[in-house]
């Protein structure tokens, strides 16, 4: 917006260098050019509907009716309901357990993938083949994995004598949110691997060299050279798959939609269900807001580190 | 027990061994039964008793995708969606890209940070006014529609990944260009581009996955069959059909063929375009 | 000089480019501009047969009307899929011309003022021999207009599979909950179990079922003033009985906690249950795709209790919006649907799935089968799930959200006692009564 300001080409005709010259050559002209269509599309579709969200949120709106502007009633009845505390909470532990085992199983095959190997191409490409899958996808795959008559995983239990009949993974109290959160991990953890691989592979090889040297063990090596190097790479993907993790409704949606009893709703796929099966677009954009604070503080962790490069 | 180096390595990467043989069986087992319960016939799918493989091969249920369900409107559908948004992202963010990490303006910084927040903007939290605002510009139920609003979040992130990768390339390089009377675009065109080619393709692969993948903005921003896609029309035939998992994994094997062939025309690229892009912190 | 023309030429193209893919989403004018001249939304009955005459229907009224096939969209739209779509469809202003509403979606869209007057239609059919059935008016007359043509009598009927109750030393369904439970604890053999009972967290069939118990002990979710009523004793009894079949006896499968609305439907016609409630789409996609298990399968009244043995049964209706940009082509339709002889031969060949709305039509040799006496003695003495009061815009809410089968679930899952889960419901409907202005 800065911009608007920078100095805009005069079509004079005896002006020496052509305008297309003077365009490509003139830094702020070329700036705003450039960075133009970006904004203006991501003013159309972020940032002013994150402010429409916000004054829907104050309001009670149904589809196809007129909004109706209610203060904070929104709000007030989300905080005096006992559900939303669940499902917040749900929300919470949701995100915390998947994120970190995503984080475990992404670093070891990171590491395992790292290691010399014959074949080793093969095996990177197949570990990394879920992140391919659409959620979706993996979603309903993972229903029909899970299915209590005839799915993979109750067939195979049964045949190895582990269990008398199937169980419903996607009912069952204990189970639910365990089955949701492996679904998560399938699909998620390559994004993991991926990106420690490819900090991994940016560590510098003398490093470890010169530990060697030192007659470094293997364990050694691990937490005095891989952990420190591999830092930044850490927070980063951290925190966006945090943010990813936390409002992504899809596997939740479509395996359990919340069921038993809420103990795997989160609260943006509430907030979908809110909106779109209930028709109560105000509330549904309270719960968003509620849940935005707590992104907030990531994004700005988040920004910081990432900035920080840019400074440099 | 103490181990000496070469016994602790030998150690290490036969757990490694271990641990890839555990991982390979776990990402590809459910894949594996997508793949078996499409061969199959209603019988063995239903059937109480357990069999891993199809007794009885058959492709009935790709007929039955084919023929009588709208598989291939999604399918179609969400191709030139996932294109189109790709080429866009594609243009716009190595342009955006480029103003930001090599030419000096006021708000640079601003800039910079200001697309990081909206990245991170969840979709869930933007599907509401997004419903109303694209039915106000007259876009609803059609695929640009979708198409704009997918470039709300690709469009961020691909900048993002593309700034970190033009700051690795030296601009030295750039630089000496210009004294040879190479204009701004000449370098961007001549020089950066050119280096750039893994970075774009981790670009174009993940903002093809993402629009393929996208579901919420899908869910409420078409109505019509005829402009819906894969991961908004698929899951409906859960509640068509009563026997509709032979179909059903049949329409997943072939939903993931797409992105799964973008990856292994670019996965060569991926380790490198992100090593020296967006992981570098 | 040469480096220069290089740029600026790629420079152009470029921008050319993002320019027209920038602009093309705004170019687009057919966005607005609708191809179809009628939008029908096929809700598929689970019988395949139906469906396609339906679709033969709407196919022949336009070519009476001179529409061409291109002008002429049906959609086949899941029940489950409606509430979504249609939420979505209303806000951008594109709701199709004609679809099937069900009493939920008929109160909310109705009270939403989308639904357009259809008393002409509806008039039209009252002048017919024999009348049309008049119970389902009051439900669909909003702000004084009848907002919906109602299409079909959906009985919900007890799906039962004799023969396993046979096995078990029973010739005919139980016929209180108590003993029910007893046959059914002989029934269930995992993987097997006795009642597919619904209690996902999606509207509609859950609902019934919680209701079905309910209703035999003397429940109901509001008094005949339309004030929320759900606290009482047997409301309290039918939770416990819940209980007992899910947590202590185990004659129902786990899964049902997250089935979706065709789970029972699924189930049944896969022989995992030997019970279902539901309304005849069961029975008749038996029929259709030819299942064994349809020579042993009998409709039934549910169980009952001490306040008697109850059946529900809901209307559909088919409903025009106000939105439409061809109103009378969609009210053309309808009335081609419900002219008797098209009416009948789409009620016979969804075989059971709906009673007619002519009652002059049950006369049909059809309805004389042995099979349905069952569905007709249900549909003689069936009442609403809403009974004795009916659904109001509060009452469609909690239907919607499924507030009711939530505290269900809270009771099954997490411990919850009985007589507070019943409380709890109540209080929550208190609050939704409150908030939207309904007596209390």
């Amino acid at each position: 917006m800065t911009d608007a300001t920078a100095p805009q080409p005069s079509r004079g005709p005896n002006q020496q260098p052509t305008l297309w010259e003077y365009i490509s050559n003139d830094v702020r002209t070329l700036a705003f050019l450039f960075l133009l269509p970006t904004v203006l599309v991501l003013t159309c579709v972020v940032l002013y509907p994150f402010f429409y969200a916000l004054l829907l949120s104050f309001q009670d709106k149904s589809p196809g009716v007129p909004a109706r502007f209610i203060g904070l009633k929104n709000y007030i009845e989300l905080l005096s309901d006992n559900e939303f505390q669940q499902i917040f909470y749900n929300t919470v532990w949701y995100t915390v357990v998947a994120v970190s085992i995503k984080f475990a199983i992404g670093l070891t095959s990171a590491m395992v993938l790292n290691q010399p190997r014959r074949f080793n191409n093969i095996y990177r490409t197949i570990l990394f083949v879920p992140w391919a899958v659409p959620t979706v996808i993996a979603s309903l795959i993972w229903l029909w994995v899970y299915n209590e008559f005839n799915g993979l995983l109750n067939l195979l239990l049964v045949d190895l004598g582990l269990l008398d009949y199937g169980v419903a993974w996607l009912a069952e109290p204990k189970l639910a949110m365990w089955s949701v959160i492996a679904v998560v991990v399938w699909n998620g953890t390559p994004f993991y691997t991926m990106h420690f691989l490819a900090g991994l592979q940016s560590i510098p090889k003398e490093l470890y060299e010169a530990a060697e040297i030192d007659g470094a063990g293997e364990l050694h090596k691990f937490w005095h050279i891989t952990i420190p190097s591999m830092a930044p790479v850490f927070t980063i993907t951290v925190m966006l798959s945090t943010v990813f993790t936390s409002t992504s409704i899809v596997v939740v949606n479509i395996l359990t939609n919340g069921a038993p009893a809420n103990l795997t709703q989160i609260l943006p796929n509430e907030s979908f269900s809110l909106t779109i099966e209930a028709g109560r677009m105000g509330l549904g954009s309270a719960i968003n807001m509620m849940l935005f604070p707590f992104l907030v503080v990531f994004i700005i962790l988040l920004t910081r580190r990432l900035l920080s490069k840019d400074g440099g | 027990m103490t181990l000496t180096q070469n016994q602790s390595k030998t150690l290490v990467r036969g757990v490694g061994g271990v641990i890839l043989f555990v991982l390979i069986v776990w990402t590809l087992a459910p894949l594996y039964w997508m793949l078996v319960t499409s061969l199959k016939n209603n019988t063995e799918i239903y059937s109480p008793d357990s069999n891993f493989w199809p007794i009885n091969p058959t492709l009935d249920n790709y007929r039955t995708l084919f023929n009588e369900t709208n598989f291939l409107i999604y399918f179609r559908n969400s191709l030139i969606v996932a294109a189109v948004t790709t080429l866009l992202s594609l243009i716009l963010s190595a342009l955006g890209a480029y103003a930001l990490t090599r030419l000096r303006f006021p708000g640079r910084k601003f800039f910079a940070r200001a697309l990081v927040y909206t990245y991170l903007m969840p979709s869930s939290l933007l599907f509401i006014p997004l419903l109303i605002i694209i039915r106000s510009v007259g876009l609803q139920n059609s695929l640009e529609g979708l198409v704009f609003a997918y470039l709300g979040f690709t469009v961020p992130f691909c900048t993002w990944l593309l700034m970190g990768y033009f700051m690795s390339i030296p601009i030295e390089l750039e630089e000496s260009a210009m004294i040879d009377g190479c204009s701004r675009l000449g370098v961007l065109f001549r020089i950066v581009l050119p280096l750039t080619v893994p970075a774009l393709a981790v670009v174009a692969f993940f903002s093809f996955t993402l629009s393929w993948n996208e579901f919420i903005y899908a869910s409420v921003l078409v109505a019509d069959t005829d402009v819906r896609t894969i991961p908004t029309g698929i899951p409906n035939f859960i509640v068509e059909d009563v026997f509709f998992w032979g179909p059903m994994m049949a329409s997943t094997l072939i939903s993931s063929l797409p992105p799964l062939i973008v990856y292994f025309l670019f996965q060569r690229f991926l380790i490198t375009g992100l090593t020296l892009g967006a992981v570098k912190g | 000089m040469t480096r220069y023309t290089y740029s600026r030429r790629q420079f152009g193209k470029l921008g050319v480019a993002a320019a027209a893919g920038l602009s093309a989403p705004f170019l687009a004018t057919r966005a607005n501009a609708r191809e179809a001249q009628l939008v029908f939304w096929l809700q598929p009955n689970f019988n395949k047969v139906a469906d396609d005459l339906l679709e033969a229907q709407t196919m022949e009224y336009a070519k009476m009307q001179g529409l061409n096939e291109s002008d002429v969209r049906i959609e086949k739209v899941p029940g489950g899929e409606v509430a979504k779509r249609m939420a979505a469809a209303l806000e951008v202003g594109s709701p199709p011309d004609v679809t099937r509403v069900n009493e939920t979606d008929m109160t909310k869209w109705g009270s939403d003022g989308h639904l357009a007057d259809l008393t002409d239609l509806v008039d039209e059919m009252r002048a017919r021999e024999g009348g049309i059935n008049e119970g389902s008016i009051p439900l669909a007359s909003i702000d004084g207009g009848i907002r919906g043509v109602p299409m079909g009598i959906a009985a919900n009927a007890a799906h039962v599979r004799a023969d396993k109750f046979r096995e078990a030393g029973y010739d005919a369904l139980p016929e209180t909950w108590e003993e029910f439970i007893e046959a059914g604890k002989k029934i269930t053999k995992p993987p097997f179990y006795a009642y597919g009972m619904a209690l996902g967290l999606t509207p509609s069939d859950s609902l019934g079922d919680v209701m079905s118990v309910v209703a035999a002990y003397g429940g109901s979710l509001v008094d005949d003033q339309n004030r929320p009523a759900f606290e009482s004793d047997g409301a309290v009894e039918a939770f416990k009985i819940i209980n007992r079949m899910y947590n202590v006896d185990r004659i129902i499968p786990r899964g049902t906690l997250s089935w979706d609305n065709s789970g029972n439907n699924k189930a049944f016609q896969s022989g995992q249950i030997a019970y279902a409630l539901n309304p005849t789409s069961i029975y008749s996609s038996l029929i259709t795709n030819e299942s064994p298990f349809l020579e042993e399968t009998i409709l039934e009244r549910p169980p009952g209790g001490p306040a008697g043995r109850f059946s529900t049964a809901s209307t559909d209706y088919y409903g025009v919006f106000n939105a439409s940009p061809s109103a009378d082509l969609a009210k053309g339709l309808i009335q081609h649907f419900m002219k008797p002889e098209n009416y009948g031969q789409f009620l016979l060949e969804a075989g059971g799935r709906y009673l007619p709305i002519y009652p002059a039509q049950l006369e049909d040799p059809f309805w004389q089968r042995p099979a349905f006496a069952g569905l007709r003695e249900a549909a003689k003495t069936a009442r609403s799930t809403y009974y004795p009061g009916t659904l109001t815009p509060a009452l469609s809410e909690i239907v919607t959200r499924s507030m009711i089968v939530e505290e269900v679930q809270n009771m099954l899952v997490k411990g919850k006692d009985p007589a507070q889960a019943v409380a709890d419901a109540h209080k929550t409907m208190v609050e939704v009564y409150t908030r939207l202005g309904e007596p209390v």
